[in-house]
């Protein structure tokens, strides 16, 4: 189309226009009208973007760049590849989802909070699509203040401690990427990403590994923090439970996944070496994270605690994937980013939905609620199994990707990980059981009314949603292969770099990799598939999809 | 020579229109009617400062020198005259609100700050240490009054007393340090003081050479205080909480600038030569500011004495890339690789970051002072409290000067600090870059504090504000559009820095 090299700055525009016309509205009524229409075209430009999108390329698409601050090299420089362009329409989707969920319960100031909302969205979509490493860091900063905000301004009982503590954590993460990127443009003279890729990619980047190791731990704390991975996941918990219903998704839905997502666009491909010299220690994080938000969601009697614990543990599933080095695996943690988007920011509007109705988010004072609200229910049911990875819905697609790469480098890994799943399995169906079913035995819980429209409109599109990533993976793993095989090819040839010892990868893994994994690479993205046709409701089954990809068509 | 070329007075054109205007109020005060006399004297020192803009750009036309070259319009001057121009002009405007609310409507606090702002044009505009040191009389005598305007404030008083004893000191210190400079090079000319120390002439049998770095040490005390740098602070914070809170504004920025130029072309242009002397008295001074400005910043519940700190530990930034300037540029050109700068580039980060300093500074003043109420009532964080959505526009505002102060991206702070932290890194100052990263993450805590209490705390008392006037409405869109354009198009000020940067020495 015309309009395709900006694309992307009109989908960041959208929504701050709308917070231009914010200002004009005033009631809260026109306050979240406007919001809707704003966040709404913002979605509808976005999804441009996968119909526009090259499938056979591994390279950036939709590129906008101009000069903005030449004395420092400083360019507006947008575009998007496989790795981050799904996340673009989850971010505006879910703003869209994050103003409906707010529509009853924000009455009071919903000309800020829709402000915050809208700048939110902007920044958010920001960080995705920025090529100069200086932009991302402005856009990585523009997220934080206004969901700091939000949570201080909108949230619960303590929800100033949660926004100080989630900003002070945020920020010191980010001063460390700030200086690791002014290190980097000191070496290389320009924040341009895709030259010092290619720079990288070359081998002309020249790093000591000592140097290396500290860079890219710079840039790799910033992003573990917000994953947030384990030992730095304390923020997480107090921000959820603190944050408004619309705040809880957008983080949990968006704000998260800026972590992997920054790994996967700055530590792997820029510092190879010492992303495979720390590999195993992240791994065991990663594990850590797994089974340790798995064991704690488990005794949480707070359900908006459960809930967050439950994305420490998915959250831990992506890390590992990212860093098995496989290709199967880095498709599959990009995979779950969007599922993890999906699943958990329906989990967080259940809680809120109950939250609106009870005012509260203890365990203990629901159960039996199918039977007063059985529509609910259903959805409930329908977002906990998504969450939990049952076939057929999108969460398994992920984490079986996932499994598989962990299987391919190391059996222990394969091993955890699962475990992980069983344990997810166990705390979900917990929380199901202990809210969900049984006898209604509360009699405040009596009279409790069914979802409303909106309500179910916004449950029936994540859950859609679900539905559609579980039995139609290809549609969107094939956008995401090739930029994840580009992304693995400085792992795949190590002889080309210079490891510091006792850090090369043992040989037998890259060749059970190329033997087991290449033929099923093959059909997952074939090398020049066509684009995809729209999909078929009767789809078969996501394993018989994942074996016969190609041959949709 | 009796002949004296008319484009000398137009090259102190700005000095002459404020000066004129400064008498002008003086005069018509006392025949006014009491009922708009307050007015009249506003509506003129308005006029005075606007005058006084436009001759900037009358003056930046005629660059060149002045009087036998005591007086040189180079780019450096240009630059301060606008800035110091500007804030007089919103100094103004804040105080004709100000006054009215506070019933202290006079003509002679107008006059007072278009004499204090000739001042400081002469501070920047002057190449003659002598010519200097009048122009830093001028601007300190000023505000002497100016800080104890509240004449019913006992802390009104107490500041100005303070002011004045300790101010005196300190410019006695500089007018010391010059009488060494002029007996070790025989000049009091800027130029003239850096070729004879470069040479390191020698009078009679003492060698000048060795009253260099004794003369250096005593301006650096004079201008130190000016600037508030640790250990000569300790004025900045009852001053600053007792003096009015528009002249508090000026206090903070203007001055402070001017201070600053001073120190450039006394230390950077005329000692030159000298910088491993005076090294590490700027390493020790900006360390100590930063360091003891936040930590005591933290603690503040009144919100002048926060900013006052706050002042002090941003002098700290700026004397970083001092420091920076102070390193030797055989150093610097050993620097590889593509991001190597010429040293020039730290005077550009100050002259940036000092723009930067003076537009949210500026701003955060207005907003309290604002808020202040008669009697300067209401300035204790407590009083701030749930201000956020009663007063939605005054304090946006002043969340975005805070944010800028912190050194958010997109506004003034972050490119003010992103600049000076790089001059010093290519200095190679590491450790005081990572004090002064360190410091700004200390910093950021209290700048926070008082947003989570405009947006995040109940309002505990109703606190009555005026609404907002034509005057702060304008005073607002200058400083909200300085701190954004500064943080989104920094190029634009920053090419101007880079030339009078490069045309300095």
């Amino acid at each position: 189309m015309v309009f395709d090299h900006r694309l992307i700055s009109l989908i960041i525009a959208t929504p701050l226009l709308g917070g231009l016309a914010l200002l004009a509205t005033r009631t809260a009524s026109g306050a979240r009208r406007v919001a809707l229409v704003f966040t709404l075209i913002a979605f509808a430009l976005s999804l441009r973007l996968p119909f526009g999108f090259n499938s056979g390329a591994d390279g950036m698409q939709f590129v906008q760049r101009l000069s903005w601050i030449p004395s420092f090299h400083i360019h507006y420089y947008v575009g998007v590849d496989g790795l981050s362009l799904w996340l673009v329409p989850l971010t505006t989707l879910l703003t869209v989802i994050g103003v409906l969920v707010s529509w009853k319960s924000v009455g009071e100031r919903a000309r800020t909070f829709y402000l915050l909302l809208l700048l939110l969205d902007a920044g958010m979509v920001g960080v995705f699509v920025s090529l100069d490493m200086f932009l991302f860091y402005l856009f990585w900063e523009a997220s934080l203040v206004p969901m700091a905000l939000l949570i201080g301004i909108f949230g619960h009982e303590r929800r100033i401690y949660a926004a100080v503590k989630f900003f002070l954590y945020t920020m010191a993460g980010s001063v460390l990427m700030l200086a690791g990127i002014l290190w980097l443009y000191n070496l290389t003279g320009t924040f341009d990403w895709v030259r010092i890729q290619h720079l990288a990619a070359s081998g002309a980047l020249h790093i000591g590994s000592a140097t290396a190791i500290w860079l890219f731990l710079a840039f790799f704390i910033a992003f573990a923090i917000k994953v947030p991975l384990f030992p730095f996941h304390t923020w997480l918990p107090d921000a959820h439970v603190e944050a408004p219903t619309a705040g809880s998704v957008l983080l949990a839905g968006v704000l998260l996944k800026m972590g992997p997502y920054g790994m996967l666009r700055f530590c792997l491909p820029l510092f190879p070496g010492a992303a495979r010299a720390l590999a195993t220690p992240i791994l065991i994080l990663g594990l850590i994270g797994i089974i340790y938000g798995g064991l704690v969601a488990f005794v949480q009697p707070n359900m908006k605690k459960l809930v967050a614990y439950s994305s420490v543990s998915h959250m831990g599933f992506i890390i590992v994937g990212v860093f098995t080095f496989t290709s199967i695996g880095l498709q599959g943690s990009v995979y779950q980013m969007l599922n993890h988007g999906v699943s958990t920011a329906g989990l967080f509007i259940l809680v809120g939905m109950l939250y609106e109705r009870r005012h509260t988010f203890e365990l203990k004072e629901y159960g039996g609620i199918a039977t007063a609200m059985p529509v609910f229910a259903g959805f409930f049911v329908l977002l906990v199994m998504s969450s939990a990875g049952l076939p057929l819905l999108n969460g398994f697609v992920g984490e079986f990707l996932i499994s598989l790469g962990a299987f391919l480098s190391r059996h222990v890994i394969g091993i955890v990980a699962i475990s992980g799943v069983i344990v997810s399995a166990i705390y979900l169906l917990y929380w199901t059981k202990a809210t969900i079913w049984g006898e209604l035995q509360n009699p405040k819980n009596q009279g409790l009314k069914d979802i409303n429209a909106r309500e179910r409109l916004v449950l029936a599109t994540l859950g859609g949603l679900a539905l559609a990533m579980g039995l139609a993976s290809p549609l969107f793993l094939n956008k995401i292969a090739p930029s994840a095989n580009a992304e693995m090819r400085p792992f795949q040839a190590p002889a080309a770099f210079a490891l510091p010892s006792g850090a090369m990868p043992r040989p037998e893994i890259a060749l059970r990799q190329a033997r087991f994994a290449a033929p099923l690479m093959a059909h997952i993205s074939p090398p020049s598939l066509p684009k995809p046709g729209p999909l078929h409701p009767g789809s078969p089954s996501p394993a018989a999809r994942l074996a016969g990809a190609g041959g949709e068509q | 020579m009796n002949f004296v070329p008319g484009v000398w007075y137009v090259r102190i054109l700005p000095e002459i229109v404020l000066t004129v205007f400064g008498a002008l109020i003086l005069l018509v005060e006392g025949p006014a009617r009491a009922g708009n006399r307050g007015r009249l004297c506003g509506a003129l020192a308005l006029l005075g400062s606007l005058a006084a803009f436009a001759a900037c750009f009358v003056q930046a036309r005629y660059p060149g020198e002045a009087f036998s070259g005591l007086f040189r319009v180079d780019r450096l001057a240009i630059y301060f005259h606008f800035l110091i121009v500007l804030a007089t002009l919103v100094v103004v405007l804040l105080a004709m609100d100000y006054l009215r609310a506070q019933h202290y409507e006079r003509g002679e606090f107008y006059a007072l700050v278009l004499f204090a702002a000739v001042g400081m044009g002469f501070m920047v505009g002057s190449v003659e240490l002598v010519m200097i040191f009048i122009g830093l009389e001028i601007s300190s005598i000023s505000s002497y009054i100016l800080a104890g305007y509240r004449r019913n404030a006992p802390r009104s008083t107490e500041a100005a007393l303070k002011y004045l004893l300790l101010g005196s000191f300190a410019t006695a210190f500089f007018l010391y340090g010059i009488a060494l400079i002029y007996g070790g090079t025989g000049s009091t000319m800027i130029d003239a003081i850096a070729r004879g120390v470069a040479g390191k002439i020698s009078m009679g049998g003492l060698t000048g050479a060795s009253l260099i770095p004794a003369a250096a040490g005593l301006m650096f005390v004079g201008l130190a205080f000016k600037v508030s740098a640790v250990p000569f602070q300790v004025w900045t914070p009852d001053v600053y909480e007792g003096a009015p809170a528009p002249v508090t504004g000026l206090l903070a920025t203007a001055p402070k600038a001017a201070a600053f130029v001073v120190f450039l072309r006394v230390f950077y242009v005329a000692l030159n030569s000298y910088s491993h002397d005076w090294f590490w008295l700027v390493w020790t001074a900006s360390l100590l500011s930063m360091t003891a400005g936040n930590l005591a910043a933290l603690l503040q519940n009144n919100i002048k004495r926060m900013l006052a700190y706050s002042s002090i530990a941003h002098a700290g930034y700026v004397l970083v890339a001092f420091a920076a300037l102070a390193v030797n540029p055989t150093v610097l050109q050993s620097v590889s690789g593509p991001a190597a700068l010429l040293p020039g580039h730290g005077v550009a980060a100050i002259l940036f970051y000092l723009a930067a300093y003076v537009a949210m500074n500026l701003g955060a003043f207005a907003v309290i002072a604002h808020f202040a109420h008669r009697n300067e009532r209401y300035v204790e964080l407590n009083d701030y409290a749930g201000l956020g959505f009663r007063f939605p526009f005054a304090s946006a505002a002043l969340a975005l000067f805070l944010l800028s102060l912190i050194g958010v991206p997109l506004t003034a702070g972050f490119f003010g600090k992103l600049y000076v932290f790089r001059a010093a890194l290519d200095a190679h100052l590491v450790g005081l870059v990572i004090v002064a990263l360190l410091n700004s993450a200390l910093a950021a805590f209290y700048y926070l504090r008082v947003i989570v209490y405009m947006y995040m705390r109940p309002s505990g008392q109703e606190v009555p504000a005026p609404a907002p006037s034509g005057a702060f409405r304008l005073v607002m869109a200058i400083c909200i559009i300085a701190v954004l354009w500064l943080g989104i198009f920094p190029e634009t000020i920053l090419g101007f820095a880079h030339a009078a940067a490069y045309h300095l020495r």
